[in-house]
């Protein structure tokens, strides 16, 4: 029975490892607004440029996003594990903050709106 | 029948105990959200000691107490999804009798995370999640491996008494 079980956690490795490559390609562009939605469904957006603070009220719950230097974080909250403020701010396009008590995701966009890499030649 | 309620309770307030004792050991990987999964390794001996109905009940009780007393909805959701996947991805595993504890357990765990993944990925519908999938099955993968050693200790000392 143990052979079977390497054969598991070989596969299981693999599949991380897919996982790996399937992950979204970290973006060096700057960000230049956020974009927030909750559940899946757009709540709105900030320009990066303007320092600001904005309180998203929903009925999962309450966090509070500051925007300042060009980036944004969640510096108040009130889920239980309040992981989302202990999360890096979100500077460059692509960055994200979730807090998934809340369904909250907070994406940093640039203008164009797909991130500052359009293709990758190898 | 009253032994049978008595013992799956037993198994309960361990489960349940375990989830309030893991919380004290110093796990901050700065990955949100992973955690032992010591509670798993409860339902994992009732899969191994107990019939597949007791064992799901207690699964189902502990999961639901669980999220009850954290008070958090959200949370019992995604703990539904990621316990009930894996007790039954786990059940067909031993089932199976393919995998020693050790696989059964690495199953269950990396099925858990993968389960609450997609749970998360379908509420939150943003592709930024994929940047912790990896994080995710390499955490489940591990705390599987560990939980399902110590399943196969337990399982050769409780296996020696003749309660169940």
């Amino acid at each position: 029975m143990k052979r079977n079980d390497f054969f598991l956690l070989l596969l299981l490795l693999l599949g991380t490892l897919a996982a790996f490559l399937l992950r979204p390609e970290p973006s060096t562009a700057k960000a230049e607004h956020i974009q927030v939605t909750v559940n899946g469904k757009m709540y709105g957006t900030w320009k990066l440029n303007t320092p600001q603070t904005i309180t998203v009220s929903t009925p999962y719950g309450e966090n509070v996003i500051r925007i300042q230097n060009g980036a944004a974080y969640v510096s108040k909250a009130d889920c239980p594990s309040r992981d989302c403020m202990k999360l890096k701010p979100v500077t460059n396009s692509g960055d994200t903050i979730v807090c998934l008590p809340h369904k909250l995701v907070v994406e940093g966009k640039s203008k164009n709106g797909n991130g500052g890499i359009d293709t990758i030649a190898h | 029948m009253a032994k049978k309620i008595t013992t799956a309770g037993i198994f309960t307030a361990v489960a349940l105990i375990l989830n309030y004792m893991e919380m004290l050991l110093p796990f901050n990987i700065g990955i949100p959200g992973i955690k032992p999964g010591l509670a798993n390794l409860v339902v994992l001996l009732a899969i191994y000691l107990l019939p597949p109905a007791e064992a799901f009940a207690i699964a189902i009780c502990r999961i639901l107490l669980a999220g009850l007393f954290s008070g958090n909805g959200i949370a019992l959701a995604f703990s539904l999804a990621g316990g009930l996947s894996s007790f039954f991805f786990m059940l067909a595993c031993f089932k199976s009798n393919c995998f020693s504890p050790t696989g059964v357990s690495l199953a269950g765990g990396a099925v858990h995370n993968i389960a609450q993944f997609i749970t998360a990925l379908l509420l939150l519908q943003t592709q930024a999640l994929l940047l912790y999938l990896p994080f995710l099955l390499l955490a489940g993968i591990a705390a599987g491996f560990c939980n399902g050693l110590l399943v196969v200790k337990l399982l050769s000392r409780l296996g020696k008494i003749h309660i169940f």
